[in-house]
């Protein structure tokens, strides 16, 4: 096995542990990660890991102080925006607050690494996530996905449609269908 | 305009790329993951190549990341 997946295996084992401790609920793994396994390896940092918290406070800013306090525990170290955790930076990002998001931890795929299941999430709601974005990087994933002839056009149009994103899809859709430039 | 010559490279380079990814995307999950650090390895040397050459200084979240990766702080 090699050493760059070990670690991520023991990252998801970490998630777990996070699960198990009542810290997290369910999460999946997002952004430029999930494309590479859905797709092919591009260049990223970090490791972006949608989930929701088990125990929201009521402050209307949300706190992931039980993240920190678990990393500190585990004597990982971490910032305001990345947690280290066996060498990879991992961005936790709460979801609950978005419905497209809450959708996206919801339906995620299970991709075997080896021989642990792990959660991504599907390539509709990834792309649906980079439209709402709509950050240039985020725009080049798309155009990755859609070149890549694997998407499901009912189901990621359904969900645009549910997520009021059907406007904003056709009228940046030029930027990623080849057809359209 | 291009020449037969030129017409002929692109076409190779076309063609490589066009292998190269496929290649890429008929590996497994974890053999992708390998790649990942590959690219990130490669990245981060061009970053550090181009800084110390009196380019561009290395972005901070590439710090970060080599931090993470080998002074794991």
């Amino acid at each position: 096995m090699q050493d760059s997946t070990r670690n991520i295996k023991e990252i998801l084992g970490v998630l777990e542990e996070m699960k198990d401790a009542g810290i997290i609920e369910k999460y999946a793994i997002g952004g430029a990660f999930a494309a590479i396994l859905h797709y092919e390896p591009i260049s990223t940092i970090d490791l972006d890991i949608f989930f929701f918290l088990r125990e929201k406070n009521d402050s209307p800013i949300l706190s992931l102080n039980a993240i920190y306090d678990f990393a500190k525990q585990k004597g990982f170290s971490f910032d305001q925006e990345f947690v280290n955790i066996h060498g990879w930076l991992v961005q936790f990002v709460e979801a609950s607050h978005s419905p497209l998001w809450t959708e996206a931890i919801e339906n995620a795929d299970t991709i075997k690494i080896e021989d642990f299941g792990a959660k991504v999430i599907d390539k509709e709601h990834l792309v649906a996530m980079w439209l709402y974005a709509g950050r240039a990087k985020d725009y080049q994933k798309i155009a990755m996905f859609c070149e890549a002839g694997f998407l499901d056009e009912a189901k990621l149009f359904g969900i645009l449609q549910k997520h009021d994103l059907t406007e904003k899809w056709n009228m940046e859709k030029w930027r990623f269908l080849v057809d359209e430039k | 305009m291009k020449n037969d010559l030129q017409t002929e490279v692109i076409a190779d380079l076309k063609q490589r790329k066009k292998r190269s990814r496929e290649f890429l995307r008929s590996l497994s999950p974890s053999e992708k993951i390998t790649k990942l650090v590959e690219l990130q390895e490669k990245y981060y040397q061009m970053l550090k190549a181009r800084e110390e050459n009196g380019g561009r200084a290395i972005p901070e979240r590439w710090r970060k990341w080599h931090k993470a990766r080998y002074e794991n702080v």
